[in-house]
């Protein structure tokens, strides 16, 4: 090959990779629909943790994710005054079929619950606090204001 | 892969293997130029396995491989470009805001020379393109995760278990 068309060929992969990077980045944190009327329990998801009364954030995370102790902070000072919500953890290292199924394609992934367990959006990778809040409203405005 | 995460983590600075992840991805594109000028794309079947070993993309290749297998086998933390940036960039920076765990960019280490390495012994069994091809691959890795913080243990694990390489029985 010419030095010339490899040259182009190097400059054209570099611009492909930085669209790439760019739409990868744009889509990072933010809400997407998910499948409609889908309701997940502790007992599809497999965990131990209890939901919470008003709406849970059930978080998947894998091995060899570094975004995901990020993504776990953020959830929990979140919701450190949220008694009615309830933050779950789910580990998808072992249980790809469940990933399949969910078709969660990266870590961290927050699915947004309300208190009867359905899905009211997904978020890919570390949540943007907006976009996170705009789910949040809802299920917070649901919370009576008495205790008890 | 789970022993990793259960033993005691090795915290590192998360800037180090992106500064290693620039090094790396300008090496690589170095390196698909010279896959895309040399033998790997005019000839590289007629050629013998000594031509094949000394053309300038396999080289530089092979030394890229070299040093994702260090990080790999070693660990992120005892990578040459890790040792670099800890004795001439971190001194010039803020403290970091967080420490990060080493395994997820070790394991990137790995994926790379996994990639790199199919792209040598291709070569050397006389497969056209197998240098532009595979470093390009691994360019694409690295620049992404340097320029945007692209985390390949965060996407390819599940990716993975998607195409039914890694797929776990089910209970429901």
């Amino acid at each position: 090959m010419s030095p010339e068309l490899a040259l182009g060929t190097v400059l054209g992969l570099l611009a492909m990779a930085t669209v790439l990077g760019a739409v990868w980045r744009s889509r990072q944190g933010v809400v997407r629909d998910a499948e409609p009327g889908l309701v997940l329990t502790p007992e599809t998801l497999q965990t131990r943790s209890d939901f919470g009364t008003q709406g849970t954030l059930v978080l998947f995370t894998s091995a060899n994710c570094a975004q995901c102790p990020s993504a776990r902070r953020l959830l929990q000072t979140r919701l450190s005054d949220e008694p009615g919500l309830a933050l779950v953890e789910v580990d998808l290292t072992a249980r790809t079929d469940l990933a399949a199924d969910l078709h969660i394609l990266q870590t961290p992934t927050v699915f947004v619950l309300d208190g009867n367990g359905l899905v009211l959006g997904r978020i890919g990778g570390v949540p943007r606090l907006a976009e996170l809040e705009g789910l949040l409203i809802p299920l917070i405005e649901r919370i009576p204001a008495h205790v008890g | 892969m789970s022993a990793e995460t259960t033993t005691a983590a090795v915290r590192i600075d998360p800037r180090g293997p992106r500064f290693g992840a620039a090094i790396t991805s300008t090496l690589l594109l170095i390196t698909v130029y010279l896959g895309l000028t040399g033998l790997s794309t005019s000839g590289v079947a007629e050629a013998s396995v000594a031509e094949r070993a000394l053309d300038p993309g396999f080289l530089l290749l092979a030394f890229v491989s070299l040093t994702f297998l260090v990080g790999a086998v070693a660990g992120v933390q005892r990578h040459p470009y890790g040792l670099l940036f800890r004795a001439l960039v971190r001194p010039r920076l803020q403290p970091p805001a967080e420490l990060e765990d080493a395994a997820p960019p070790t394991f990137a280490q790995f994926v790379g020379l996994l990639v790199a390495g199919t792209g040598l012994v291709l070569h050397l069994t006389g497969v056209a393109w197998a240098i532009p091809v595979a470093a390009g691959a691994a360019f694409l890795a690295a620049f992404l995760n340097a320029a945007f913080a692209f985390c390949l243990g965060c996407q390819i694990y599940l990716l993975l278990g998607r195409a039914g390489i890694l797929r776990t029985p089910g209970v429901a």
